[in-house]
C-alpha cells in the first residue's frame, strides 16, 4: 500500500484502472491519514502544552495517555446532537460540512514524495488558496446560524479577519512561486534544493503568521476567544456536529503545517530517510511551534489583529514580492546567502522601523 | 529608545516557556510525601470515641450549622470523673453533690463534701475553686459557681451525714500536731476519725484555724462559721494545746508521740526588697491583717498602698478601706489579667474603692520631712517566659512619686521554720516525699510549710496524703476514705434540660456595710437561684450517649467542635487526601467520610491520633473571659 | 448609502468562563464596542451577614472563609481582630506574628491568582496561570500543615490562632522564600515586557487618581491609580508597624499598572515574611475564649489591608452571645463601583482584562 503510494504517478497509470485505482489509494490515504494524524495530534497538544505548563498532560487513558483522543471521540459522538429552537436549521446542519471538506481537499495537491500526490495541477497553489477561503465561509454560516449573540460576534470577526490575513498570505506565497517559476506545489518542492526559509526568511515569517491567523490559533485566535465569547462560533454546536468542527480545526492546522512544509521547508526532500517520513517530521516540527506559539502569548485585540494584517503584514509582503521580483530580474545568479541574508535583513529593518510606531493599549470610542 | 518594542518581549518569553519543556513536570505531592510532610490538624474524616465522650455538648454548641445530634439515655455505667472533681486538689465530687442540690438535698450534698474535707463550711467561703476554672462550662461561657452552690449547701445543711459515720476504735498510738491550720486540722481530723488515733494539736495561737482564722478576715469569713468546722473536730476529742510553742518535733518524738505532723504554714511575710523597706510604716500583708483578724485595734493612716496582686493583697486592701482608709491602692508589676488573686475577689476589690495601678513596681521608699514616699517605677511587658507569662520590664526613666502613710507589701509568705526542727529543706520549704514524709523518719509535713503558700484546699489534699501516711506508718490501713452519701443517681431528664442563661450574680450587702464593717460582704443564694445555677450544669460524664450523629452532608469540617472537645472524644483525621487517592479507600459520598468511619476508624487512624492530635494545646486552664 | 444599525444587548454572565464567578454584565454593544453597562450581582447571595446574627460569634467564624475564598486567612483576621476589639481579648505575641505570616502568605496567593487569571482573561492558555499555581500550591501545602484544609483555612481565633506551627513549618517556609524570588523574576520574563501584554492592557481602562479617589476604591487597584494608601501603611493594624515594607503605586491607573502593583507587592509581601520569620518569638499561640463568650454591649469597626482593599467588619453587640449586626465592608464590591467608567467606550475583549484587573471575587461581593 505505502510502496502504492510512491509510486510516481506516471507508472501508476499504467495500471489496469490505473486512473481510478490512483484516486482511491490516494482519497482513501489521505483521510485515513488525516482523521488518524489528528487524534495523534491532538494529543500532542496537550502533551506538549502540558510540558510547557509543567503539567504531565494527559496520562491516564492508555500508555502515555495515547487512547485519551479515542476517549473524547468516544465520547462526543455519544452525545446529544442539540439544534437550538429558533436556529437556521439547513444552515445550521450544513455549516460543519461546508467548514470540513475544503480543508480535506488542500491536500489533495500536497506531494508526499516526487510526484506522489492525488492530482498534480500546475495551478496547485492557486487550488489552495482558493479552496482555503471556503472553510471560513462554514464557520461563518455556523455563527449566523446558530441564533447566538457570541456566534454571531465571532462569526463577524472571522469574515474580518480570514479575509485581511488572505492579502499577506497569499502575496508571501508568490514570493516562493517567483523563485520556483511554477505554481505546481510538487515542482515547488523539488526547486527546493535550499529551503525556502533561507531564501525567503521574510517570506516565511508572513507565511506562518498569517497562516496563524487563517486557522485561528494563538493569538489570532479571536472567534473562539474563550475568554470573550466563551467558545465564539461553535457554542450552540454539541455532539458529532461539534467534533465536526473540532477536527475543521485540528484539519486545518495540519494542513498549513504542511504547506509550510512544503513550501518553506523543502516539503518532502531530505537524505537518509524516506520523502514521507521528512513530509511528517517537518509538519510535526511546524505544529510544535504553532503549540509553543499558543503556550506563550497572549490574545491580540480585534482592531490591532487588522492592524497588524493592513499595516504591518500587507506592506510587508510587498516589500518582499518586490524585493524577491528584482532579485530574480536583475540578479538571477545571486548566490543563495546573499538573497537569503537580503531577505532577511529587510525583515529587520522593517520590523525596527515598524517598532517606531509601536503603542501599547488603544484609544476609547466615543460613546 | 527608538527601537525598544521590537518583539524582543515575546522572544523572551518565548524563551521561558521553551526552557519549561525540558523540566520535570510538577505534580502534587500525593499522596505519600505528603503523608511524611506534615500532620493534618484537620481533615475531612472525623472520628468519635463513646468511651471518651462526656455528653457535655459543647460539640453541639459550637458547630456553626448545628449538624451534631447528642442524645443520652440514662446514666453512664461506668464512672467518668468529671474535671471539677478531677482537677480538685482532695477531688471533692463537685458534679455529685451539684446534682444532689439540683434534687433539692443540700444535706446530702454537704455529706458528699464531707467524704473528702472536713471543712465545708471554710471552702464554702474561701476556696479559690480550681474545679470552676475546669469546670466545661466555663469553656462554653461562665463556670458554674461551684464555691457558691458549696455555700448554699452548708447554710442549708441538716447534719445528715453525722448519722452515717462513727469514729474508728481507738488505736491506743500518739500523734502530735504542730500548727492548727487546715492542714493540721484535717490530718488531725482523719487520723482520730477513721485511724482511732489520739491526737494532740499544739499551736501557739491562741485559737485553732492557723492561717484561715488570722490571714481571712472577718468579712469573707466570719469566725463562728470557722468555728462550726472546729466543732467538729474537737468533738472527736482531739486535744488543743493552745498559746504552746513547739521549738522542735524530735522532742515530741522524744515524749512519747508515735508521729510528728508539721503544718506550721508559712506566716512571714516576703520584703521587698527595695532601699528603705524597713521604715516601721512598710508593714507586711500577714503580719497587718493578724493583729486585724485577732480582734486587736489597729490604726492604719488615710493612704495606703498595697503592694502585690495576690489574694492576700485584696485582702489587705480591703482589710485597710474597712478599717478606715481613704485611699487604698494597689501596685501590681503585671496587668491585671496576669494577677494571681481570683477575679471576683479583684472586682470586689475595685468595688470597694481600691485603685489598681498596674504596669508599676515601687522601686525606693524614702521619708520626706515625716512623709512616707513611694517611688515607682512604670513596666511594660515583653517577650514571655518560660511560663508563658509576659514578663514585665522597666520602663527607663518613667518613674514617679506616690505620697503614702502606709505600706502594705503583700508580695508573698514564706514558712518560718525553727533551727531545732533540723529538716531538709527545699525552696525554704520543708522537703517532702510524694507521702508527705520529711527526712526524719516519723515526722511528716505538709501544708504551706511544705509547698509554699498555696491555698485552703491543697493543703488540706496534702494533708490528706499524710493522714494516709501516718497511719500506715503507725500501723493502720491507711484507708481515710468515707462514703457518706448515696451514690449518684441518675440525673433527672437529659441533657436537652441544661438551661442556657448566664451564671447568677453573687449577692452582696450593702457598699457602705461593705466599706465600714467587717460583716459578711457577700451573701448566700436563694433555693431558686442555686436551683437555676444548678441547672446549667452540662452534667459532663454522667449520661450515657444513646446517640451521636453528626450530619456529615452539612458538615464543613471546620474543625471547631473537636477544638471544644475537652475530653478528646472528638478527632480529626487527614483522610480525605487519601481517600480521594487511593481507589480502594475512595469515598464517593461525603457522608460517608464521616458517618461510616465514625464508630470504627480505619487502621491508620488511632496511631496517628494518638501521636498528634489530642497533645494540641487548646483551650487549656487559666483565666477564662466571660 | 447609510446604513441601519442597531446597538447589540450581550449578556456576559452570570455563567461566562470570564466573569470570576457569577458576575452578570448586561452590556449594549455597537460592533465591538461597549456602549452601556450594566453590572448585576446577588447570584451568589447566601446572606453572611444575616447569618451571623443567628450564630454565636465563634461559629460565625468559619463562614468568613467563605466571603473571599481564596482570602481566608485575611477574612478571619479581619474578623477576629474587630471581635478582638470589641471585647478587649489580648493577643499573643507569637500569635500576632503567626497571623502577619499567615496574611502575607495569602496576600502572595491571592495577588498570584489574579495575575494569572488576569492573563487568562487575556487568552494566554493558562501557562502563566499554571506557574503560579504551582507556587500558589506550595503556600496551600503551608496552610495545609498549620490547619489542615487547603482552601477555607478557619485557622484564626479570638485571642491567638487555632494550632501553633509544626516544627516542620518554618524550614519549608525558609525554601519558599528561597525560591519564590526567582519565580517572581520568571513571571516578569516572561510577560511583563510582552509586546502584546503591552498592546493589550496599557493605556487600557485608565482609573485616574480622582475617579478611583471618588469611588472609594482600595487595595490594588486604588495604588495602580498613584494613591499611596495601605491600611498596613497608614493605620497599622497588628504589628505591621515593626515591618520594614514598601508601598508600591502605579502612575496611570491602567490594566498594565495594577498588573505591576499586584507583582510589586509580592515581593513587598516576601519581605514581610522574611522580617516576620526572623522575628517570631516563643510562647503559646491563644488566649482561650469561652465558646460563648458575650462582649460588652458596643460596636467596633475594624479594617485590614485586605488582599484586594479594606476589608472592614463592623460588628455590634447587644451584649449577648450573638452579635447583633455584622457588616462586611467588601473590597471588592466597594472596587467595582467604578467599573461601568472604566469599561464604556472599550471594545468586548477590554472589558474582559479590566474587569478582570480590578480582581474581585464573587463570594465576596454578594456575600
Amino acid at each position: 500500500m505505502v510502496e502504492l503510494l510512491l509510486l510516481p504517478a506516471s507508472i501508476r497509470s499504467e495500471l489496469p484502472f490505473g486512473y481510478w485505482l490512483h484516486l482511491l489509494i490516494f482519497g482513501l490515504g489521505i483521510i485515513t491519514l488525516l482523521l488518524t494524524s489528528v487524534i495523534i495530534f491532538i494529543w500532542l497538544e496537550r502533551r506538549l502544552v502540558g510540558r510547557f505548563q509543567l503539567r504531565h498532560g494527559p496520562n491516564r487513558a492508555g500508555p502515555f495517555g495515547l487512547l485519551q483522543s479515542v476517549a473524547d471521540v468516544i465520547k462526543i459522538l455519544t452525545k446529544e446532537d442539540i439544534i437550538p429552537s429558533r436556529a437556521d436549521k439547513l444552515v445550521f446542519w450544513m455549516a460543519p460540512v461546508i467548514a470540513f471538506t475544503p480543508v480535506v481537499l488542500m491536500l489533495g495537491v500536497v506531494p508526499v514524495a516526487d510526484g506522489a500526490l492525488l492530482a498534480d495541477l500546475n495551478i496547485g497553489i492557486l487550488f489552495v488558496v482558493a479552496i482555503s477561503s471556503v472553510t471560513s465561509l462554514g464557520v461563518f454560516m455556523a455563527g449566523w446560524s446558530s441564533y447566538n449573540k457570541y456566534s454571531l460576534l465571532s462569526a463577524m470577526r472571522t469574515v474580518a479577519q480570514l479575509v485581511s490575513y488572505e492579502m499577506p498570505l497569499i502575496l508571501s506565497m508568490v514570493g516562493v512561486v517567483i523563485l520556483t517559476g511554477s505554481l505546481s506545489l510538487n515542482e515547488m518542492v523539488k526547486a527546493q534544493s535550499i529551503p525556502f526559509i533561507l531564501l525567503q526568511p521574510a517570506g516565511f515569517f508572513i507565511f506562518f503568521t498569517a497562516s496563524l491567523a487563517e486557522i485561528n490559533r494563538t493569538p489570532f485566535d479571536l472567534l473562539e476567544a474563550d475568554s470573550e465569547l466563551v467558545a465564539g462560533y461553535n457554542i450552540e454546536y454539541s455532539g458529532m456536529k461539534f467534533a465536526t468542527f473540532y477536527l475543521t480545526e485540528y484539519c486545518e492546522a495540519i494542513v498549513l503545517s504542511t504547506l509550510t512544509a512544503t513550501l518553506f521547508l523543502g516539503g518532502w526532500q531530505g537524505p537518509w530517510l524516506p520523502p514521507m517520513i521528512w513530509l511528517l517530521l517537518k509538519i510535526g516540527l511546524v505544529f510544535c511551534v504553532i503549540v509553543w506559539i499558543r503556550a506563550t502569548l497572549p490574545r491580540l485585540r480585534i482592531d490591532q489583529v487588522m492592524n497588524f494584517a493592513w499595516k504591518f503584514l500587507l506592506p510587508l509582503a510587498i516589500l518582499n514580492l518586490l524585493l524577491t521580483s528584482l532579485s530574480v530580474i536583475f540578479w538571477p545568479t545571486a548566490p543563495a546567502w546573499a538573497s537569503g541574508l537580503i531577505n532577511l535583513s529587510m525583515l529587520a529593518v522593517f520590523i525596527l522601523v515598524y517598532s517606531k510606531f509601536f503603542k501599547p493599549g488603544g484609544k476609547t470610542v466615543a460613546v | 529608545m527608538p527601537f525598544k518594542r521590537y518583539g524582543n518581549g515575546i522572544a523572551r518569553g518565548m524563551a521561558i516557556t521553551l526552557s519549561h519543556v525540558v523540566k520535570k513536570p510538577v505534580t502534587t505531592q500525593y499522596p505519600d510525601e505528603r503523608l511524611s510532610t506534615s500532620k493534618r490538624i484537620r481533615g475531612t474524616e472525623l472520628g468519635w470515641s463513646a468511651h471518651e465522650c462526656s455528653a457535655c455538648l459543647l460539640c453541639q454548641d459550637s458547630c456553626p450549622h448545628g449538624c451534631i445530634e447528642i442524645k443520652t439515655s440514662g446514666c453512664r455505667s461506668e464512672t467518668m470523673p468529671a474535671p471539677c472533681s478531677s482537677k480538685c486538689p482532695a477531688n471533692v465530687d463537685a458534679a455529685r453533690y451539684i446534682n444532689l442540690l439540683s434534687q433539692g438535698k443540700p444535706g446530702e450534698a454537704v455529706a458528699v463534701i464531707r467524704e473528702r474535707i472536713p471543712f465545708p463550711v471554710v471552702c464554702a467561703y474561701v476556696c479559690a475553686h480550681p474545679c470552676e476554672a475546669a469546670c466545661t462550662r466555663g469553656h462554653l461561657d461562665e463556670p458554674i459557681a461551684i464555691r457558691m452552690l458549696k455555700r448554699y449547701a452548708v447554710d442549708n445543711d441538716n447534719g445528715v451525714w453525722k448519722s452515717r459515720t462513727a469514729p474508728a476504735p481507738p488505736s491506743g498510738k500518739k500523734v502530735a500536731v504542730i500548727g492548727s491550720g487546715p492542714a493540721g486540722l484535717t490530718a488531725a481530723y482523719y487520723l482520730a476519725k477513721k485511724g482511732g488515733h489520739s491526737i494532740t494539736v499544739f499551736d501557739d495561737l491562741p485559737q485553732p484555724g492557723g492561717m484561715v482564722r488570722v490571714g481571712i478576715p472577718d468579712y469573707r469569713l466570719p469566725k463562728h462559721l470557722l468555728d462550726r468546722d472546729i466543732d467538729e473536730i474537737k468533738a472527736l476529742g482531739v486535744v488543743f494545746k493552745m498559746n504552746t510553742s513547739i521549738d522542735s518535733a524530735h522532742e515530741l518524738l522524744k515524749q512519747g508521740f508515735d508521729a510528728v505532723f508539721v503544718s506550721i504554714g508559712a506566716h512571714q511575710s516576703s520584703r521587698m526588697k527595695v532601699p528603705g523597706d524597713d521604715d516601721p510604716r512598710v508593714l507586711g500583708g500577714v503580719e497587718f491583717l493578724r493583729p486585724v483578724n485577732s480582734g486587736q485595734k489597729v490604726e492604719i493612716g488615710k493612704r495606703v498602698v498595697v503592694v502585690g496582686g495576690g489574694n492576700t493583697a485584696m485582702d489587705a486592701a480591703r482589710t485597710a478601706v474597712r478599717l478606715g482608709a481613704k485611699e487604698v491602692s494597689i501596685v501590681y508589676r503585671r496587668s491585671r489579667t496576669e494577677m494571681p488573686a481570683a477575679n471576683e475577689e479583684i472586682e470586689d476589690a475595685e468595688a470597694e474603692g481600691v485603685k489598681m495601678m498596674l504596669l508599676a513596681n515601687p522601686s525606693r521608699i524614702f521619708d520626706d520631712n515625716g512623709q512616707l514616699k513611694v517611688e515607682c517605677l512604670k513596666m511594660r511587658l515583653g517577650a514571655p517566659d518560660e511560663s508563658g507569662r509576659r514578663k514585665p520590664e522597666p520602663v527607663e526613666g518613667s518613674e514617679f512619686i506616690v505620697e503614702v502613710d502606709n505600706v502594705i507589701a503583700a508580695i508573698g509568705q514564706k514558712p518560718v521554720i525553727p533551727k531545732a526542727f533540723d529538716f531538709e529543706l527545699e525552696w525554704g520549704n520543708i522537703k517532702v516525699g510524694s507521702d508527705m514524709a520529711t527526712s526524719v523518719p516519723g515526722i511528716f509535713s505538709a501544708g504551706d510549710c511544705a509547698t509554699g503558700p498555696a491555698t485552703i484546699i491543697e493543703g488540706i489534699a496534702g494533708a490528706r496524703t499524710a493522714a494516709e501516711s501516718i497511719d500506715k506508718f503507725l500501723g493502720g490501713t491507711g484507708d481515710i476514705s468515707e462514703k457518706l452519701a448515696e451514690d449518684q443517681s441518675c440525673p433527672a431528664g437529659d441533657n436537652a434540660s441544661v438551661t442556657w442563661g448566664t451564671r447568677p450574680a453573687f449577692p452582696m450587702i450593702d457598699i457602705t456595710l461593705r466599706r465600714t464593717t467587717f460583716e459578711g460582704a457577700e451573701k448566700s443564694w436563694d433555693r431558686d437561684t442555686a436551683g437555676f445555677e444548678t441547672s446549667r450544669c452540662l452534667k459532663c460524664g454522667q449520661f450515657e450517649v444513646a446517640h451521636y450523629q453528626l450530619d456529615a452532608g452539612r458538615c464543613i469540617f471546620c474543625g471547631l467542635c473537636v477544638e471544644s472537645c475537652n475530653f478528646h472524644a472528638l478527632f480529626m483525621g487527614r483522610g480525605y487526601e487519601r481517600t480521594g487517592y487511593l481507589l480502594e479507600e475512595t469515598v464517593l459520598q461525603k457522608e460517608d467520610l464521616a458517618v461510616d468511619r465514625l464508630v470504627t476508624p480505619s487502621a491508620y487512624y488511632h496511631t496517628e491520633l494518638e501521636e498528634g492530635l489530642p497533645a494540641q494545646t487548646l483551650l487549656v486552664e487559666g483565666k477564662l473571659k466571660a | 448609502m447609510a446604513v441601519k444599525t442597531e446597538p447589540l444587548f450581550l449578556n456576559l454572565g452570570p455563567v461566562h468562563p470570564s466573569t470570576h464567578g457569577v458576575f452578570r454584565m448586561r452590556a449594549l454593544v455597537d460592533g465591538e464596542v461597549i456602549t452601556d453597562i450594566e453590572p448585576v450581582f446577588g447570584y451568589l447571595h447566601r446572606g453572611i451577614e444575616k447569618l451571623a446574627e443567628s450564630k454565636s460569634y465563634r461559629q460565625f467564624l468559619p463562614l468568613t472563609d467563605r466571603l473571599d475564598y481564596v482570602s481566608s486567612m485575611n477574612n478571619n483576621m479581619a474578623y477576629v481582630m474587630a471581635v478582638e476589639k470589641l471585647a478587649g481579648i489580648e493577643v499573643p505575641q507569637r500569635a500576632e506574628y503567626i497571623r502577619v505570616i499567615m496574611a502575607e502568605l495569602q496576600r502572595i496567593i491571592a495577588h498570584l491568582l489574579a495575575i494569572g487569571s488576569f492573563f487568562n482573561d487575556m487568552g494566554t492558555f493558562f501557562t502563566p496561570f499554571f506557574y503560579m499555581f504551582i507556587q500558589k500550591e506550595k503556600i496551600t501545602d503551608l496552610f495545609e500543615m498549620v490547619c489542615g484544609q487547603r482552601l477555607l483555612y478557619n485557622y484564626m481565633r479570638f485571642g491567638g490562632v487555632s494550632h501553633d506551627l509544626p516544627p516542620e513549618f518554618i524550614p519549608a517556609l525558609t525554601r519558599f522564600l528561597d525560591e519564590m524570588p526567582a519565580e517572581i523574576k520568571k513571571y516578569e520574563r516572561l510577560l511583563a515586557e510582552n509586546e502584546i501584554v503591552l498592546a493589550r492592557s496599557k493605556n487600557v481602562g485608565v482609573l485616574t487618581r480622582e475617579m478611583a479617589v471618588n469611588a472609594s476604591a482600595a487595595g490594588p487597584v486604588l495604588r495602580a491609580s498613584g494613591v499611596d494608601w495601605d491600611i498596613r501603611k497608614v493605620d497599622p493594624y497588628s504589628i505591621y508597624d515593626r515591618f520594614d515594607f514598601d508601598v508600591p503605586t502605579g502612575a496611570n491607573g491602567d490594566c498594565y499598572d495594577r498588573y505591576r502593583v499586584r507583582v510589586e507587592e509580592l515581593t513587598q509581601s516576601l519581605n514581610i515574611i522574611r522580617q516576620a520569620v526572623n522575628g517570631l518569638p516563643k510562647g503559646k499561640v491563644l488566649n482561650p475564649v469561652p465558646l460563648r463568650f458575650r462582649p460588652p454591649a458596643g460596636e467596633v469597626y475594624s479594617h485590614i489591608e485586605g488582599n484586594k482593599g479594606e476589608l472592614g467588619f463592623h460588628v455590634i453587640s447587644d451584649g449577648s452571645d450573638k452579635p447583633y449586626r455584622i457588616h462586611v465592608r467588601a473590597p471588592s464590591f466597594i472596587n467595582l463601583t467604578a467599573l461601568k467608567n472604566m469599561l464604556i467606550g472599550w471594545k468586548l475583549a477590554d472589558a474582559i482584562i479590566i474587569f478582570g484587573s480590578i480582581d474581585i471575587c464573587l463570594g465576596e461581593v454578594d456575600r
